[in-house]
């Protein structure tokens, strides 16, 4: 009930329009109600005809039927085909009415609900994009997706198809059953008295219907999952010459979804029999006990073949109740599952502070403690424990550690995904949660540890957060990013080629130098490299690296890294182990310090080391054996040539 | 892999060799087709009985009961008894024949379902590698799912309509036209305009619901970009233009959506109208008939009549709604067919022998190979590898290592040139006698589901349990030796990819293989792993000829041989300390590997 009222919800807006809709729907079947009068009032005039005005017959006694019958002129021999053409005409005008306005009902609950789901979609994904990081830390995006996509189309087809399909089985039932008090109320009563039956049958029949259904899917999905699986590992399958093997795993379930098929093929084959039969049993009582009252005299021929009609009417949506009971089901879930994401609560964006000219870049953390709410991984342990340091302005600032250690945790902290719980963050002197969020993100750059780029082309995907940017300023940040040159000469379409999907792949390096020009062509005040370079060679790092420094000069920077030689030449080094500052200074004050630092750098020495040993013990081989070797060397470049050729 | 996506199917005029091909499939199960097609026609031909039984109940019992009333005479019960008799055997024939099409009809579906997904799976199985460098699995799993249950559902539940619709118009006629044949030509008449009418509007109905579909996916595509980029798209604040273009898109469909949804509302009662123009005819002429006796027409019959002319629409709607569904099946019966007709690339030839026990001895001869025509990846390769030797290749990403591995495998064959496995061109042998004495570990460890033993079974099936333990403990794998009856959970998904490659390994030593190859297949494994591997990749080399591709070159140091491929070229040939000497490509990549190693240490001493 509450999932209806959600559902209603949902088609709110256009509540009118589903009246309006509905009144239509009433009218046309009522209209329809109105057809099997007219033959009825056409037998009755003929058997009136027929049979003379010898004794008392017994014609059509309901208001709506005098009311038709009354209109029409008494048939004599001279009128009759006047009669009959008025008859047919009037026929001919329900029809077209009754047409009329079906048709015009279900346009108008077509647009209704393809309008209601439309802004039921732009509604989920607005409200998806402005869900807090919290949020989408916690779900996965498969499962998004599925409940933006599915669950959206299964409401799509109840409201359309059911929401109405309903309403008109509902006014049919009861038109119907109306008429048939209007001809005579005992033998209305009669005409539904086996419905419960058939109600019955229904719901036991959708009850058990739902376990076969749901332990067939089961053999369905699993069936599935054997073949996918074996897809991805045909190249295994292969290797191992175990084809045969796969054939006969596959049998064996194909086998077992066949068994559950055949399963729920019984219950059918045994319900819709059931249902025909009391169906008929029905009709069949009707038939005799209108007989019985026609031949009494009770009703007349006419309201007898009326009659015929109305039973049909009154029986045919009892078959499709349970139908619709069942798919209520589904819808239900569908909406539950729709409004869990509706009813989470948007980021808030509460700052004073909207407009600012520039951000000066003076960052202060104290004391700051951090723990990720609910997070999947890591529930006990906070992410970030008591950090405390401070940025002047156009300072240049190394995150350096491992994985892990909480590097990326600050940035989401200085741009708000997320919240400290302990602590105190300050941005220009002033706390960070009286600035909108709106304007840290904008001010503060932030290159994403993930490349993350959009299926449209280069140029867009660089212009994403300046959508208004002139072509020179793109390019100009492209060239910051090293990315121009490949843009130009390497891709097809040079800043028109579309990447992605539709389009080429990128390496992993040239993503992620899209999306550093793509944050520098934003003109933030601060900019954060999150492990942005990871991919890139060396030699281009250096480029990147350059530009940069040029570039950001006089703004502040951090650089996230696990690469000693990215930190070396910053202003301040910060190094970050498990949630905690273990070591802060520039290069030469932590080598003094004889900490951390000192220690990955002397692996890195020692790798140096390393490298020089192995040089040495060859160049030692060397001169051991170098007459033999020079021998060698020629057998093998004999031996290669021959290869080659 | 986008290749195959893009090839369209929906070509009008091939709807009946379609149906026609899938009709064979259930010409398998001829007798429950035959069944089912009687039983079908029972229904027709009772539904079409329906009018006339009530024609004759109130031309027989009714009018001259109600002649005989005003006569004076007490009425007589015994015609009302016998027609509730009537009535009650055709519902209880009804049920009877519904019951058994039903049953026959589901017999049909689920057989054939399961015969084209038999027929599928086979072909799966022995389609080649360059078919499945080409489709996605998803796309290709397609096939055996919903494509697979469209298609049959088209040729059972839905074929219903067309048995039914046709035998429905057959029987209404032929009744008509024996009671009156002008007031049949009046219904007649109409059966054309409603197929013709009926036909158009499927076709709009179709035509939208395509487009409909089509911006779907480009929704379902921006859902998934934005929600796996919402991260960009909070840091770069573009929530709310993002939204906005999604708006346009949804727009879109929205518009596609309403008219296919318009073309369904005008479609029945558009149809139901034209109906009742014959019933307006019927009442008029048919009236006129009842009251001129010389016509034979009774109120009986007009009722008929009437009844008749609002129902012969049905049959019609249903014929069109198949035909309809036929044409939205199509592409669906068509990837399945494009499919089972796809010759696999790597096929036995007619007279090919089997290895018998391979000895290793491994030649190139003169090879060229290309996966797309104007791209060779091997020209004119001269190899000699002896049995027994370790091979190492190194080089580049896309340089070719792979190919080398593939094609020993036979996973794809020389373009130009032969192999030679112990002076034999492989391609005059069987594949499967060549595999099956081959060990391979890919670069991807796929698992399946089933437990770890089960797994390292599908190596050699009759291991024995001391063999299987033997097997893990040579690849290093010790912990996993009382946790073999643990299930591995759907593709390994229980198990870290290092893991993974761990049984992988496993799984090929379990094999005994007379070569024994390694495909990048170290990558993910911890260094303390890695070494355990190293230990146990010496006794395997042992005995045997072995080729390994090695992502870290400290595992392939000590092979007898190493061979540096650089675009499809053997550049240096040697052992690691040639290749040291050399100070060629090898030393520059063993360097610089150094480093990243050491860093990667650095790495794990941080997290400890």
């Amino acid at each position: 009930m509450e999932n209806l009222k959600r559902l209603f919800g949902i088609l709110g807006k256009y509540k009118g329009y589903y009246i309006l809709s509905g009144v239509l729907l009433i009218f046309s079947t009522m209209i329809r109600m109105l057809e099997p009068k007219v033959l009825q009032i056409t037998v009755d005039k003929l058997v009136l005809l027929l049979q003379g005005a010898n004794g008392n017959i017994k014609v059509s006694g309901d208001s709506i039927s005098k009311y038709l019958f009354g209109l029409l002129p008494p048939m004599t021999g001279n009128n009759v085909m006047n009669v009959l053409l008025t008859i047919a005409g009037i026929f001919l005008i329900f029809s077209l009415f009754r047409a009329a306005f079906w048709f015009v009902s279900s346009t108008i609950t077509a647009s209704s609900t393809e309008n209601a789901i439309k802004e039921l979609k732009d509604k989920l994904f607005t409200h998806i994009q402005f869900l807090p990081m919290t949020y989408h830390s916690q779900i996965s995006t498969g499962q998004l997706i599925q409940r933006c996509t599915g669950d959206v189309e299964t409401i799509r087809k109840f409201a359309s198809m059911q929401v109405v399909e309903a309403l008109r089985m509902g006014v049919l039932f009861i038109g119907a059953f109306i008429m048939m008090l209007y001809i005579n109320v005992p033998f209305a009563f009669i005409s539904i008295g086996l419905c419960p039956f058939i109600i019955l049958g229904a719901f036991m029949f959708f009850k058990k219907e739902m376990y076969i259904w749901d332990e067939h899917e089961k053999r369905q999905d699993k069936l599935a999952v054997t073949v996918q699986e074996n897809l991805s590992g045909i190249r295994v399958v292969k290797a191992f010459a175990k084809e045969k093997f796969e054939i006969d795993k596959f049998t064996e379930q194909n086998e077992e979804k066949r068994v559950w098929g055949f399963k729920l093929l019984k219950l059918h084959s045994f319900f819709w029999p059931y249902s025909d039969i009391v169906m008929y049993t029905q009709l069949s009582i009707c038939i005799f006990m209108g007989g019985y009252y026609t031949l009494n005299g009770v009703i007349s021929v006419g309201e007898l073949t009326a009659f015929y009609t109305y039973s049909m009417f009154v029986i045919w949506p009892l078959r499709r109740l349970g139908q619709l009971v069942s798919e209520m089901g589904m819808t239900s879930v569908a909406i539950d599952r729709i409004y869990s994401i509706l009813g989470s609560i948007r980021e808030e964006d509460k700052g004073e502070i909207k407009e600012s000219e520039k951000l000066n870049g003076e960052i202060v953390f104290e004391n700051v403690t951090f723990k990720y709410e609910n997070h999947a991984k890591d529930v006990d342990k906070n992410a970030l424990e008591n950090i405390s340091f401070s940025v002047k302005p156009g300072e240049k600032i190394a995150l350096l550690g491992p994985t892990g250690a909480g590097k990326t945790t600050i940035i989401s902290l200085l741009i708000r995904f997320f919240d400290i719980q302990k602590g105190k963050i300050l941005l220009d002197g002033k706390d960070i949660k009286s600035y909108t969020k709106e304007l840290l993100r904008k001010r503060i750059g932030v290159v994403l540890q993930k490349p993350f780029l959009f299926s449209t082309s280069i140029k867009e995907n660089i212009a994403y957060g300046n959508r208004d940017a002139e072509t020179e300023d793109i390019i100009e940040s492209a060239k910051a990013a090293s990315i121009h040159g490949i843009v130009n000469d390497v891709f097809p379409d040079g800043y028109k080629t579309v990447i992605g999907e539709k389009g080429i792949n990128l390496s992993g390096g040239q993503k992620q130098r899209v999306t550093i020009a793509r944050t520098l062509l934003t003109k933030p005040d601060i900019l954060v490299l999150d492990d942005s370079t990871s991919a890139v060679d060396t030699e281009t790092e250096y480029e990147i690296r350059h530009a940069l420094d040029k570039k950001m000069k006089g703004k502040t920077t951090f650089i996230i890294t696990h690469r000693i030689n990215a930190a070396m030449d910053c202003d301040k080094i910060i190094v970050l182990n498990k949630g905690h500052i273990v070591e802060m200074g520039n290069h030469e004050e932590l080598l003094k310090n004889n900490g951390f630092y000192k220690k990955i750098y002397d692996i890195q020495m020692s790798l140096e080391e390393d490298i020089t040993d192995e040089i040495n013990e060859v160049k030692a081989n060397e001169m051991n054996n170098e007459n033999d070797s020079d021998d060698f060397n020629d057998g093998k470049e004999e031996k290669l040539q021959s290869e080659l050729v | 892999m986008s290749k195959l996506k893009e090839i369209k199917f929906d070509k009008k005029e091939s709807v009946f060799p379609f149906v026609i091909r899938l009709l064979k499939y259930s010409m398998r199960y001829r007798k429950n087709l035959y069944l089912f097609i009687f039983f079908v026609m029972l229904v027709a031909g009772i539904e079409a009985l329906y009018p006339i039984v009530w024609m004759n109940f109130l031309d027989k019992i009714i009018v001259p009961g109600i002649e005989n009333h005003n006569g004076g005479n007490p009425f007589d019960n015994s015609g009302l008894i016998k027609f509730f008799g009537i009535y009650m055997l055709l519902a209880l024939c009804l049920a009877t024949f519904v019951h058994f099409f039903i049953k026959n009809c589901g017999k049909i579906q689920e057989n054939v379902m399961f015969d084209i997904r038999q027929d599928i799976f086979k072909k799966f199985q022995e389609l080649s590698f360059s078919y499945y460098d080409k489709s996605a699995v998803g796309w290709l799993l397609t096939r055996i799912t919903s494509d697979t249950i469209k298609v049959t559902e088209l040729i059972s539940w839905n074929f219903i309509e067309v048995v039914w619709g046709t035998f429905m118009i057959i029987f209404c006629l032929t009744a008509m036209f024996i009671y009156n044949w002008k007031l049949a030509l009046i219904v007649a008449v109409t059966i054309p305009v409603l197929v013709l009418v009926s036909t158009k509007i499927r076709e709009m109905i179709l035509k939208y619901s395509r487009e409909s579909r089509m911006y779907n996916s480009i929704i379902t595509a921006a859902y998934n970009e934005h929600i796996n980029g919402v991260e960009v798209n909070k840091s770069l604040v573009q929530e709310e233009i993002a939204s906005r273009e999604f708006e346009v898109l949804s727009q879109k469909m929205k518009v596609a959506s309403y008219k296919s949804s318009y073309y369904n509302a005008m479609f029945l009662p558009l149809v139901i109208f034209i109906g009742s123009i014959a019933a307006a005819l019927i009442i008029y002429y048919g009236g006129f008939m009842v009251l001129t006796p010389e016509s034979g027409v009774t109120v009986g019959i007009l009722a008929a009549f009437f009844g008749y002319a609002t129902l012969i629409y049905e049959p019609i709607t249903d014929l069109s709604r198949f035909y309809s569904q036929a044409q939205s099946c199509m592409s669906a019966g068509e990837r399945i067919f494009t499919l089972l007709d796809t010759k696999p690339e790597i096929l036995d030839r007619k007279d090919a022998k089997s290895f018998e026990r391979i000895h290793g001895d491994i030649e190139f001869e003169n090879v060229t190979f290309y996966y797309e025509k104007d791209k060779p990846v091997l020209e004119n390769i001269d190899l000699k590898i002896k049995a027994g030797q370790s091979v190492a290749l190194v080089g580049e990403t896309g340089g070719g290592k792979s190919t080398f591995i593939n094609l020993i495998c036979r996973f794809y064959e020389p373009k130009g040139g032969a192999i030679k496995i112990d002076g034999i061109d492989y391609m005059d042998m069987t594949v499967e006698s060549l595999r099956s004495q081959l060990g391979v570990v890919l670069q991807t460890p796929h698992l399946f589901s089933g437990t770890i033993r089960e797994n390292i079974q599908y190596g050699r099936e009759l291991a024995s349990e001391a063999e299987i333990i033997e097997a893990l403990r040579l690849a290093g794998g010790e912990e996993f030796i009382e946790q073999l009856n643990e299930e591995v959970g759907e593709a390994g998904e229980n198990l870290s990819l290092g893991e993974k490659q761990l049984i992988s390994f496993a799984r090929a030593i379990l094999a005994n293989p007379r070569i024994f190859i390694m495909d990048e297949a170290t990558s993910s494994v911890d260094t303390l792993t890695e070494a355990k591997i190293q230990n146990g990749i010496h006794g395997i080399m042992e005995g045997r000829t072995s080729l390994i591709i090695a992502h870290r070159l400290s595992t392939i140091k000590n092979c007898d041989r190493i061979l540096v491929v650089k675009k499809g070229k053997i550049v240096e040939d040697g052992t690691h300390k040639d290749l040291m000497k050399k100070k060629g490509y090898y030393y520059q990549l063993y360097t610089k590997q150094l480093r990243d190693e050491k860093e990667k240490e650095f790495e794990l001493q941080g997290q400890q």
